[in-house]
């Protein structure tokens, strides 16, 4: 049947169907994967709430205001949790939008370690900021 | 602009853009006439895909749409091609598109359907001619799974492998699915994923059928066989699949059952 590989990775192929549907195998994980996205979402819920609540409050009026806000322990610790929770949440999902819709192996492969990266410099920067402004740096 | 970005394309390529195409009128006395848009595609003439227009006169047709498609053959067009066999939804062959939604023809009243019937092969398959799509992945896919009893014990010498009632429970609405592919090719990750290992609703439920078989003794193979990204969990619980299975089964439910026994296991 020639039709097979008509949205088949490689043209042509006269790989039987069932070696094409069985592939390279099982990867052996994807449960683990698919349990943090969870989890992250989930710890993201309160802790976005209570940052907007937090925002509508005014605590953000100007930089003084801010920083002051920040010295207290408790709003440090969730904003370092926030930001935590978002990019670890990022770098999970996004992963999957982008393996989701870029069938391209080199553009997706490089979508990925980009993102990751993105996700470790931007994280890495926001939480040393909030701790260094907590600090009075 | 493609080429430099290879994500989901938007647009049809030019030669699988469905043009209008010719128009049977409805015999002359015709009293109740109804208008079938049907999609055309032959592989043997270098043409793109049209929507010709059959006009039935429904006082001479039987009721469902199935019903119409005979009678197009029959008495109107004999090239049209589809596939059927029972005519009563336990065969599974007539699964088409029909007013924008997966289902089997035989089992779709065409009072149903508001308006003209427009009727499409299954979505995003490969057309092998007209409403016949390449099912060919999808079965092999299914095989895959190796949808058959595995034990190591010996069957008991006087008799078969006994079930609780509570253990065959288990088995309903899965067992049911007669592998006519509607909830498969209704789903956006099959759409983009199928042919890179994403199994489908159809497939993912037939596999959690012989997980919760308890005759059934290699239950943490099957398992490990789906701790895959795509292989499961390319799903993304939109539940396309249970809205369009014309059985009204709950594939989705299926799924969320496995994910739940892969984290169990973890």
């Amino acid at each position: 049947m020639t039709l097979r590989s008509a949205l088949g990775p490689e043209p042509g192929s006269k790989r039987s169907s069932l070696g094409h549907a069985r592939g390279l195998g099982s990867t052996g994980h994807g449960s683990a994967h698919w349990y943090w996205e969870r989890l992250t979402a989930l710890a993201l819920v309160p802790l976005t709430v209570w940052f907007i609540v937090q925002l509508l409050s005014g605590v953000a009026a100007d930089y003084d205001s801010m920083a002051m806000w920040l010295t207290v322990p408790g709003n440090m610790v969730l904003m370092v949790l926030l930001t935590f929770f978002f990019f670890w949440h990022a770098w999970i999902a996004v992963a999957v939008v982008i393996e989701d819709y870029v069938h391209h192996d080199a553009t997706k492969i490089g979508g990925i370690i980009a993102l990751k990266f993105a996700c470790i410099l931007f994280g890495a920067f926001a939480v040393v900021s909030i701790i260094l402004v907590g600090l009075g740096g | 602009m493609v080429a430099l970005m290879p994500l989901g394309k938007f647009l049809l390529p030019a030669n699988s853009k469905v043009g209008k195409g010719k128009t049977f009128a409805a015999p002359a006395g015709a009293t109740r006439v109804k208008k079938f848009h049907i999609y055309r595609w032959d592989p043997d003439k270098d043409e793109n895909p049209r929507l010709d227009t059959y006009e039935i006169d429904l006082d001479k047709c039987g009721p469902m749409v199935l019903d119409a498609l005979i009678k197009i053959k029959d008495e109107v067009d004999s090239t049209l091609t589809f596939r059927r066999s029972c005519r009563e939804g336990v065969c599974g062959s007539c699964s088409m598109n029909i007013d924008g939604t997966n289902t089997l023809s035989c089992i779709k009243a065409i009072s149903e359907v508001k308006g003209d019937v427009t009727i499409y092969p299954l979505p995003h398959m490969a057309v092998v001619k007209d409403l016949v799509v390449d099912l060919d992945h999808a079965f092999a896919q299914y095989e895959a799974i190796e949808p058959w009893l595995k034990a190591d014990t010996a069957p008991p010498p006087n008799g078969e492998r006994l079930q609780s009632p509570e253990e065959r429970k288990k088995l309903d609405g899965m067992w049911e699915c007669i592998m006519c592919f509607c909830c498969s090719t209704s789903c956006p990750s099959y759409w983009w994923n199928g042919q890179r290992g994403y199994l489908g609703p159809a497939t993912l439920m037939q596999a959690h059928r012989w997980v919760q078989d308890s005759r059934d003794e290699h239950t943490g193979e099957r398992l490990e066989f789906l701790e895959d990204g795509m292989r499961l969990f390319r799903c993304h619980t939109i539940m396309n699949c249970t809205v369009t299975c014309p059985k009204n089964l709950n594939p989705a439910r299926a799924i969320a059952e496995l994910k739940q026994l892969m984290i169990k296991r973890e």
